[in-house]
């Protein structure tokens, strides 16, 4: 299956293509959650945060499906 | 800290006494308020001669406790018609606060039309008249200030909104290289200080004797912990999210969470989000270069350096400080996405003395009323200058969003108690709602901000859309709140010392070290719940009980997308949070 992923703030520097964060298009097999994502890009341990899909933010053993949109996120605030 | 100097404008005089023995021991917040809770009649006009202005800095401020540089400013609000106190990151502080000052207090007014200048020193000071600085912005005020009075002076300038006694204008504090930038921008208090006469206070700090800690070696042990805590944590780390983003770092994750405000509260998201995030600016500053900056700091001693700079496309410096808040309200609540229009935006409220939440609450509004399109950047720039040439049409934007929407008949106004909502949909986000509405005052995302555990997933998580325990958590999130605003320090330390309990510790070890007091983790609850209880005891005062802890009326009748969810906690739930 197909999903899409966006990364933000410090985990821009996981973009395959070092292009920050523009969308990342993936092949995943199905089942794959977004653990399985998160570590196909290489993003260290700790380092993601929360991950969004259709404005809600998912666990991290949450099943993709095709046509996700995956945002990830380290930690991050302000005010 | 054992003084408090007293400015009379209406008697030109500046007397210096002893602080009575109620209010040692208290700062920031904590005595602000109570000053005003105790001088300030709740039935008076917030403009005439019995308001009064009260500056106090935190208690640990002056010290070298981290990020403890903060000074609340209070009175009653213009806008709001209730208590107000509104803070601000600066050198200003630290120097009032090392001058022995626990608070300057400005009353009376000049009954003529002539503007002055308070040079503050340790015996008190003078009064000077100040007819060269009338109706200047509040940049060219501040670097007349510093060359007249020499660079590092520390300042606090009223801009021509606040000489026109507008409801939305702030006072702006100097930063460390002498922008009038750092605002305390919330309520209105800088139509108040305008007016008393009263267009800049300047602080002389010879002779100053320094502040003097109780027990220096535990505020010094505290002091590290709280350190330890800020530049462990991954949010306010060096190379962390908020100095390497500053705090706009927050546009995409509230986007994500469908609960960024967009085209005056019509939707939680927008389009055009990435271009006006934090992560733009970065890029902004790293592709201009020049003055663009990230990770600059509102006074020395602030270790997480939140501030920016933003540069123009010559890399020429266009304006300090480019703020979540401010990219939220100028940008995506009036669906502009264009960062130099934002940033000339801010620029705007910043000279002319207004608080860029208001104005872009206002400015939304405006468009919702038809006087721009949503999205005409050029537009908007245009509206704001109508307050620099005080036309009727300056004059009613200049009251803030709620008088422009009962101006031109908009039922969508997103206030409470009159004054414009921050950059979190209250629909989707309901803990930050409980805080707007219940808020002394008025809505106010940092009086508790719960967005920590419900989008942020710091101090625990609580879903957003759920409307269970809010109450309670906004309550918590309040109490805490009041205590570190009290203490002097920055609320960003409130991230890494929710997550590390040592960091907490510390935060109530500095305090005792400072004051020989032995408060506990409980007292931090008890002491913020007193600050809150007082300032709403001056709510009813004046007139503001339970009937105005409401929501605005279309929340709860109009569904906000992508959620398409309303307001949705009782209004009994709500008088609620005042149970003991
Ligand atoms: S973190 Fe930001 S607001 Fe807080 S003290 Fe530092 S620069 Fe100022």
């Amino acid at each position: 299956m197909e999903v899409t992923v966006v990364l933000f703030a410090t985990l821009m520097r996981y973009h395959p293509q070092g292009e920050k964060n523009k969308p990342i298009t993936m092949e995943l097999p199905e089942g794959a959650t977004i653990n399985d994502l998160i570590e196909r890009l290489g993003i260290g341990e700790n380092e993601a945060k929360q991950a969004f899909i259709r404005h809600k933010s998912r666990p991290f053993d949450y099943k993709l499906e095709e046509g996700d949109r995956v945002a990830i996120f380290p930690p991050v605030a302000g005010g | 800290m054992d003084k408090i100097a007293r400015v009379n404008m209406t008697e030109r005089k500046v007397t210096v006494e002893p602080l009575p023995e109620k209010y040692k021991g208290k700062g920031g917040r904590w005595l602000s308020s109570l000053m005003v809770s105790d001088e300030v009649p709740a039935g008076c006009h917030p403009l005439g001669p019995n308001n009064k202005l009260v500056f106090a800095p935190g208690i640990l401020t002056g010290t070298r406790a981290p990020n403890s540089g903060r000074i609340s400013v209070g009175g009653k609000s213009p806008l709001t018609g209730g208590i107000k106190e509104a803070n601000a990151g600066t050198p200003f502080s630290q120097q009032l606060a090392r001058m022995g000052y626990a608070a300057l207090v400005v009353e009376g007014l000049v009954t003529d039309d002539t503007r002055w200048l308070l040079k503050l020193d340790i015996n008190g000071g003078e009064l000077l008249p100040a007819e060269d600085l009338k109706d200047k912005g509040a940049y060219e005020s501040g670097n007349l200030i510093w060359e007249k009075y020499g660079e590092k002076t520390p300042f606090v300038v009223n801009g021509p909104a606040g000489e026109a006694k507008m409801a939305m204008a702030g006072l702006a504090f100097n930063d460390p290289e002498g922008r009038a930038a750092r605002y305390a921008g919330r309520g209105g208090l800088g139509a108040v200080m305008g007016s008393k006469g009263l267009k800049a206070i300047i602080l002389d700090d010879k002779d100053a004797p320094g502040v003097k800690p109780h027990d220096e070696e535990m505020l010094r042990a505290g002091q590290k912990k709280v350190a330890d805590a800020i530049l462990s944590h991954d949010i306010t780390k060096k190379g962390g999210g908020l100095n390497s983003y500053g705090t706009a770092v927050l546009v995409n994750i509230l986007n994500e969470a469908g609960g960024f405000p967009t085209n005056n509260f019509r939707s939680g998201v927008f389009e055009g989000a990435s271009k006006i995030s934090g992560e733009a600016l970065a890029e902004a500053a790293e592709k201009r270069g020049g003055a663009g900056t990230m990770g600059h700091r509102c006074h020395p001693g602030c270790i997480i350096n939140c501030s920016t700079v933003y540069a123009k496309e010559d890399g020429s410096e266009h304006v300090s400080s480019v703020e979540y808040e401010s990219v939220w309200s100028l940008g995506a609540n009036c669906g502009i996405d264009n960062l130099d229009h934002v940033a000339e935006l801010i620029w705007l409220c910043n000279d002319l003395g207004i608080d860029t939440i208001e104005a872009g609450v206002m400015l939304g509004v405006a468009m919702e009323a038809g006087l721009a399109e949503f999205g005409d950047g050029p537009k908007a720039i245009e509206l704001l200058k109508e307050l620099y040439k005080r036309t009727p049409l300056g004059h009613i934007l200049g009251q803030g969003a709620q008088f422009t929407g009962e101006a031109y008949g908009v039922t969508r106004i997103p206030t409470v108690k009159r004054q414009g909502m921050p950059a979190y949909e209250p629909r989707a986000v309901k803990g930050i709602g409980v805080t707007y509405i219940t808020s002394t005052m008025g809505a106010d995302h940092t009086a508790g901000y719960t967005i920590a555990p419900e989008i942020l997933s710091v101090g625990g998580s609580s879903e957003p859309l759920s409307t269970k325990d809010k109450i309670g958590l906004s309550k918590a999130f309040q109490q805490t709140t009041a205590f570190i605003d009290a203490a002097g320090y920055c609320l960003f330390i409130a991230f890494p010392i929710l997550d590390i309990p040592s960091g907490f510790d510390g935060v109530v070890e500095t305090v005792n070290g400072m004051l020989g007091t032995n408060y506990t983790g409980d007292d931090v609850t008890r002491i913020g719940d007193e600050i809150l209880r007082l300032e709403r005891d001056f709510n009813i005062r004046a007139g503001i009980g339970k009937e105005a802890d409401r929501p605005p009326e279309f929340m709860r009748y109009e569904k906000l997308p992508p959620h398409n969810v309303v307001w949705d906690i009782s209004d009994e739930e709500l008088d609620s949070f005042w149970d003991k």
